[in-house]
């Protein structure tokens, strides 16, 4: 995608954070799984949108062969991939090392990682004491 | 040893668990798959780790927040080209 792109404090977007606010369903009922949302968001962020541009995307880049409807499985919950999926996933996307944590905290709980909780980890992890 | 293997037996030893009482501990949160000899292959590589574990892992060993980050990534990109034999 080109362009920049500001990213907030724990390194999500706000591309992202307003894409994963309105994507992640087919525009039918049924909703993508939370894994599904954030591989949605994340591809749509590097202007790949859909299960079957997705599967292209990764046979492209990254000799990856999974279909459209194998894809299409994936992101409804419907089937869980493998764990290569997922790494290879992250490289031919690109991911940051916050957007690798993310996928991984969704694919390993299958929900969205706290990043309330992880902005207040860092915070403590940064605080200085006063009186030094 | 994969990486997911590395970093749960850390995290097992620093509860002072082994195998067998990691068993008993998840068996307790409802996850009967677990026998020893399994959670042995899942340490190895030998066998994909089941996808519902990672969530037992973190009730039964009670992981803190940093903990369960580190267990996500080792489970996601750490298990090096296990699942040659898919337990489920």
């Amino acid at each position: 995608m080109a362009g920049f792109v500001l990213r907030t404090q724990n390194g999500q977007s706000r591309h992202t954070r307003r894409l994963l606010a309105r994507v992640g369903t087919n525009g039918k009922s049924k909703p993508y799984s939370e894994l599904g949302k954030l591989l949605d968001a994340m591809a749509r962020e590097r202007d790949v949108r859909g299960p079957y541009n997705i599967a292209h995307h990764l046979e492209e880049v990254a000799g990856y062969q999974v279909s459209g409807q194998g894809m299409s499985k994936y992101m409804y919950g419907e089937t869980l991939p493998k764990p290569k999926f997922i790494e290879t996933f992250a490289e031919a996307f690109e991911l940051t090392a916050q957007e690798r944590v993310e996928l991984a905290w969704a694919y390993a709980y299958g929900s969205r990682l706290d990043l309330a909780h992880e902005r207040s980890q860092v915070r403590d992890s940064l605080f200085i004491p006063q009186d030094l | 040893m994969t990486q997911f293997g590395l970093l749960l037996t850390e995290l097992m030893d620093a509860r002072g668990l082994d195998v067998v009482a990691l068993s008993a501990a998840l068996a307790q949160q409802g996850y009967e798959d677990a026998n020893e000899e399994t959670l042995v292959s899942y340490l190895l590589g030998e066998l994909e780790v089941d996808a519902r574990l990672p969530r037992f892992l973190a009730q039964a060993l009670k992981l803190s927040f940093e903990e369960k980050k580190a267990l996500a990534m080792a489970y996601t990109y750490g298990q090096d080209g296990a699942g040659a034999i898919s337990s489920k």
